[in-house]
């Protein structure tokens, strides 16, 4: 073994490292966005909304994510970069919608009917009594959403982009010393991993000490 | 025609096919197998050895499954000393990486059967082993099948990755017609379709007899 290979090739680890952070921020911002839109779409939403909302769900939570990529760059002819922020943040999307849809439809009927009763138009019962319940109910498995994210774009290599499981093969086809690469990036994801997880939870008790969760 | 392609290629892809069946259900016995005896062991309390199993858990759980493909495939010749073939790292790497899903949605399940079944079974006499084969895995099961149905449906979708490592399963039979024929939209809208076609009545039955269970 010869873990010196790391420091020769430290620079492509670290166009890797910002590739995939690159890619994660995009995408969680752009799931997010959809995610939010479906998801109260299919909580609050017409019947028909309703199920429109179900069968995108359904189609992009039941495709191989490696599928939807090259369906994106070979079939409809995007850019790598595109196809890849393109067809994560729709997968991305379906599952945070998810994760939105039961958090809307955990909070009771009962206070959106008496913030009505009491004169709030529905803007206002969404600003007021609907949203800052549904954050603290929605937080935690957002975090695992957003975990998800950060580690679907390692299939973005498919493509061609130079993200750290990218950079592992390059390293590899460049000094045979894949299994110290793979080390080396294994722990830059555990230590991601890491940052994501622990800033949900930091984000949560920041927001506990501002909303009261009623139930 | 553009149909023709498909048709004329049908041999192909029906071997792929074949394949990708095959990597699912071997990798999906093992991880299963392996994940309860995970779980068995985090449940023990075993002293060091269920703490390490915890770590393990969570580790492949922060990672890519990508990056943990990568990392049986440059990791086991360094073992063994000489190359292995894909077909081996898949399905190691996918059944150690499911079977970690595998042994949370176990522990969940062995948590929902009551701590008087445990206390009365193993002072009536039964060892640890026989307790949890006898006792607390049938019941804890019924409440995992649907859980297990969706990481199913996952590890189904994700032997895609195989392509990648080289090995000849649908999706990869999928690329080479594609690299001959440049029919992108019919070859991927066809893969696409089979996966959802396969996928979609699993997860379907999957949350049918979740909602029979909280019922």
């Amino acid at each position: 073994m010869d873990w010196g290979v790391l420091l020769r090739y430290w620079p492509l680890i670290w166009t890797g490292l910002i590739n995939t952070i690159k890619l994660t921020v995009e995408i969680m911002i752009f799931s997010l966005i959809l995610g939010l839109f479906i998801g109260s779409i299919r909580a609050l939403g017409t019947p028909l909304l309703k199920k429109l909302g179900g069968v995108y769900v359904e189609v992009f939570r039941n495709i191989p994510s490696i599928v939807q990529l090259f369906f994106w760059f070979f079939a409809m002819g995007l850019g790598q970069w595109n196809a890849v922020v393109i067809g994560l943040s729709i997968i991305g999307s379906a599952r945070i919608s998810e994760t939105f849809r039961s958090g809307i439809q955990s909070i009771h009927k009962a206070q959106i009917e008496s913030a009505e009763s009491s004169g709030l138009s529905p803007w206002q019962t969404a600003i007021y009594v609907v949203i800052p319940q549904a954050i603290m109910i929605v937080l935690p498995p957002l975090g695992t959403d957003f975990l998800g994210i950060m580690k679907e774009t390692s299939i973005a290599m498919v493509l061609g982009i130079r993200e750290l499981t990218f950079q592992t093969q390059e390293i590899d086809a460049r000094t045979f010393r894949g299994f110290e690469a793979a080390t080396a990036v294994t722990v830059i994801y555990l230590l991601l991993s890491f940052i994501i997880v622990n800033g949900g939870h930091y984000l949560e008790g920041l927001l506990k000490v501002n909303i009261r969760v009623l139930r | 025609m553009a149909w023709e392609i498909l048709l004329q290629n049908m041999g192909l892809l029906l071997n792929g096919y074949k394949m990708t069946v095959i990597i699912t259900l071997i990798s999906y016995v093992i991880a299963l197998l392996f994940g309860i005896v995970l779980a068995s062991i985090r449940k023990a309390q075993i002293k060091y050895t269920s703490n390490l199993v915890g770590k393990f858990v969570d580790l492949m759980r922060s990672m890519p499954l990508l990056m943990v493909i990568f990392w049986f495939y440059f990791f086991l010749p360094v073992v063994t000393g000489r190359p292995m073939h894909p077909l081996v790292t898949i399905i190691v790497g996918l059944s150690i990486f499911y079977a970690t899903y595998i042994a949370e949605v176990v522990r969940a399940g062995i948590a929902s059967v009551p701590d008087g079944q445990m206390l009365s079974a193993i002072s009536s006499g039964l060892s640890y082993t026989e307790v949890m084969r006898f006792v607390i895995l049938p019941q804890a099961l019924r409440n995992m099948v649907p859980a297990l149905m969706t990481l199913f449906v996952s590890l189904y979708l994700s032997s895609s990755l195989a392509y990648i490592i080289g090995v000849n399963e649908f999706f990869r039979m999928a690329t080479i017609i594609n690299s001959r024929a440049f029919q992108s939209l019919t070859i991927f809208g066809f893969v696409a379709f089979v996966y959802f076609a396969t996928a979609y009545p699993l997860s379907l039955l999957s949350r049918k007899l979740e909602r029979r269970i909280i019922r």
